[in-house]
């Protein structure tokens, strides 16, 4: 079981639960809810996703699927994996290919990827190919938060992932939207607000205490220049994969990626 | 507040907090963690039907008619006989409980084959004694707490436990107090990390006296100032918070013990400390600090459990992360909606700004109203979890189904209690003494 906390707000009708620590970070959930028992319900479906997808995409857990799969590196033979990782990968092929091949989960050449879908399995073409799911598995666990928020009939919700993954459903309480400020991270002031609604937004950049953690797997140069990228979009995982591109992206490639991505909203900032 | 609206209160509350253990994913690993609630679930609560535990009280003073108000409200409990050696105590309890029987020893009233368990509310000394005639006599036992008076009676009990099929309680409140399974779970989670460290403390500003309506009456009324009849501050404040203690570290015990107590203001011909402090100390290094005076309460009653990620105030319900003075974000967006209006929060920072001061934010254990002890009664509060485990009793009663681990917590708490007098009296570092050691215990 998951280590969280939950809250109810009666009078707000409002649910507010957290974890701690899961995929390496902190997960909030903000939502409006009729009824406090059946959020809390929901929220123990919230958590059991999370933690399913946990244990497929944390490499630093050697249990889990990826750091397995790591582990055997499977040269040879083909490996069968799960549903949930044979579809990201999957995913991951689509973004490596509408990206100019700027999202790599292998972080060097994701061709070497071979992803058999018919029959769910997988092998790399070399030694020492490794996936690395940090700049996806959050992207995608909101997708799927999303979904489970919406099938419950929740139409208010706020997600924050990790603090950099956003996802904003319907509006504050006592607002027409849920609005978020980004801060400098060198210097705190202001620099820009946004009006979310119905979208997810997802920062990347390098901050004073970290820096140079985002790698060009064209070029493979690490990205440790004072900026900040952010991406706001209506699918989470787009979000997700995009600010992270738009990081290592010039400006011929973010040209190409941009127009892939009808009703993305990218935005580049020097801190 | 009628008497059936009460009742849903009081007694069904951790009730449903059981059942809705059930329906939650990881509920029944939650639930194994308190292994004695499951003796009184509300599913072994219908099949009892309108069985009725015919019980007796045995000591009607102050707290046995705290007992006797809550059984008032217990459905399946029913008191068929009333017992005190001190008549105006008696006189109440029967003026209270019109048809029952009275007693004034309890060796007679242990006869009477229509009582299937006692509630003994006496001076500490007294306890074990009733303890062992009442086992022996066949009838299930709720005693309250601490154990007994000396280590050798606390071992006593213990090993007439294990032979007996009776079913023995010792009031451990605390173990059936929501905030407090609900505490504990989140510790034993890993919500505030490593244990590393254990406050509790017990402070009140009153002399402990009762009004005495005639000298000789002194030592019979006043028992707990004098040490043949009890173990002062340690045995009847202390054992309740050494019980949180064993039970956060999930029975590791400190092996060393060491103390200093003082009798500093009420110097009324008392002979127990009215101020102590006493140290415990694990074989890892981590230490519980005890400490417990009466001439000042400014600090009130708590139960602190310090781990590296967080603490836990038992008492309070409350517990505090070290790391929120990261999460500025989210706790703008709530206090936001606190005050019904939209403002922009600083989410989506690709990092935070370190706060400097670390303001710690309050987390509530539980959610709705939380019952609060501020340990300024002598007497107990409403909805600590005695009126739960007294009901389990009487439950137990009928269904004969032992509630696992009250006996060992309380042995264990006792023990720690009465070793902390040790140490203080004999001004020296106690190690465990193996003799008092039980399967129960780690070290």
């Amino acid at each position: 079981m998951l280590v969280n906390r939950a809250e109810w707000d009666a009078e707000e009708h409002l649910f507010h639960g957290f974890v701690p620590r899961i995929m390496g970070t902190r997960f909030d959930l903000l939502m409006k809810h009729p009824d406090g028992e059946d959020a809390d319900l929901l929220w123990w479906r919230v958590m059991d996703r999370l933690e399913v997808l946990e244990k497929v995409f944390n490499r630093f857990d050697p249990e889990s699927e990826v750091a397995r799969l790591n582990a055997l590196c499977p040269t040879e033979e083909w490996v069968e994996v799960g549903k949930v990782l044979g579809h990201a990968i999957e995913l991951c092929g689509e973004y490596y290919h509408k990206t100019e091949r700027l999202f790599d989960v292998t972080l060097r050449d994701f061709s070497l990827v071979e992803y058999d879908k018919e029959q769910g399995r997988v092998r790399f073409a070399e030694e020492g190919v490794m996936l690395d799911f940090g700049g996806f598995a959050k992207g995608y666990a909101l997708c799927e938060v999303r979904t489970l928020l919406e099938e419950e009939g929740v139409e208010c919700a706020f997600v924050d992932f990790g603090r950099s993954s956003l996802l904003a459903l319907g509006h504050h309480p006592y607002g027409e939207c849920w609005k978020v400020a980004l801060n400098n991270p060198y210097t705190g002031e202001l620099v820009r607000e946004f009006s979310l609604r119905d979208v997810s937004l997802s920062t990347s950049g390098n901050t004073a205490n970290y820096a140079g953690h985002i790698i060009n797997p064209n070029t493979g140069d690490y990205e440790t220049s004072q900026m900040a990228a952010t991406v706001v979009a209506p699918n989470p995982l787009d979000a997700e994969v995009l600010s992270t591109v738009w990081m290592v992206a010039d400006q011929q490639e973010r040209q190409t990626i941009a127009e892939r991505f009808a009703g993305v909203e990218f935005e580049m900032y020097e801190l | 507040m009628n008497e059936k609206t009460q009742l849903q209160g009081v007694d069904l509350s951790l009730r449903k907090f059981i059942r809705n253990l059930g329906y939650l994913s990881g509920g029944a690993a939650l639930l194994a963690t308190t292994p004695w609630l499951t003796s009184c679930t509300p599913e072994k609560l219908k099949e009892i039907g309108g069985h009725k535990a015919r019980v007796a009280l045995i000591g009607t003073g102050s707290r046995g008619m705290y007992h006797a108000h809550n059984l008032l409200l217990i459905p399946h409990a029913e008191v068929v006989a009333v017992c005190d050696n001190y008549e105006p105590h008696l006189r109440q309890a029967a003026e209270f409980f019109p048809k029952a029987r009275t007693y004034d020893d309890y060796h007679r009233l242990l006869e009477a084959k229509d009582i299937d368990g006692v509630i003994i509310s006496t001076p500490l000394h007294q306890h074990a004694p009733i303890v062992l005639d009442a086992l022996s006599a066949g009838k299930h036992v709720f005693c309250e707490k601490a154990m007994a008076r000396t280590l050798d009676e606390c071992k006593a009990i213990w090993e007439a436990y294990q032979k007996t099929d009776r079913a023995l309680y010792f009031c451990m409140q605390r173990m059936y107090d929501e905030k407090y399974i609900k505490g504990m779970q989140m510790i034993h989670s890993g919500l505030i990390g490593d244990v590393v460290g254990m406050r509790c403390h017990w402070f009140r500003n009153a002399d402990w006296r009762r009004p005495v309506p005639s000298p000789e009456l002194e030592r019979k009324i006043n028992w707990r100032l004098y040490k043949e009849s009890s173990g002062g501050l340690m045995t009847e404040l202390a054992s309740h918070q050494l019980e949180i203690c064993t039970w956060a570290a999930s029975h590791k015990m400190p092996e060393t013990i060491m103390g200093l107590g003082d009798i500093v203001y009420w110097k009324d011909g008392r002979e127990v400390y009215d101020n102590v402090n006493v140290l415990y100390r694990y074989s890892n290094g981590v230490k519980i600090n005890y400490e417990s005076l009466i001439s000042n309460k400014y600090n009130g009653m708590e139960d602190q459990i310090l781990g590296t990620k967080g603490t836990m105030e038992m008492a309070k319900g409350i517990y505090y992360l070290e790391q929120d003075n990261e999460l500025s974000g989210m706790r703008q967006l709530l206090e936001s909606v606190k005050d019904k209006a939209l403002a922009a929060i600083p989410a989506a920072g690709p990092s935070w700004r370190p706060e400097t001061k670390s303001d710690y934010v309050p987390h509530s254990i539980i959610q709705g109203k939380v019952h609060v002890n501020h340990g300024q009664s002598t007497v107990g509060v409403d909805k600590d979890g005695s009126d739960i485990i007294l009901s389990a009793f009487c439950q137990s009663c009928i269904t004969g189904e032992k509630a696992k681990d009250v006996v060992e917590e309380a042995y264990c708490s006792t023990v720690l209690c009465l070793l902390g007098n040790k140490a203080m009296e004999e001004k020296r570092l106690i190690t465990f003494p193996d003799e008092y050691k039980i399967p129960y215990m780690k070290f």
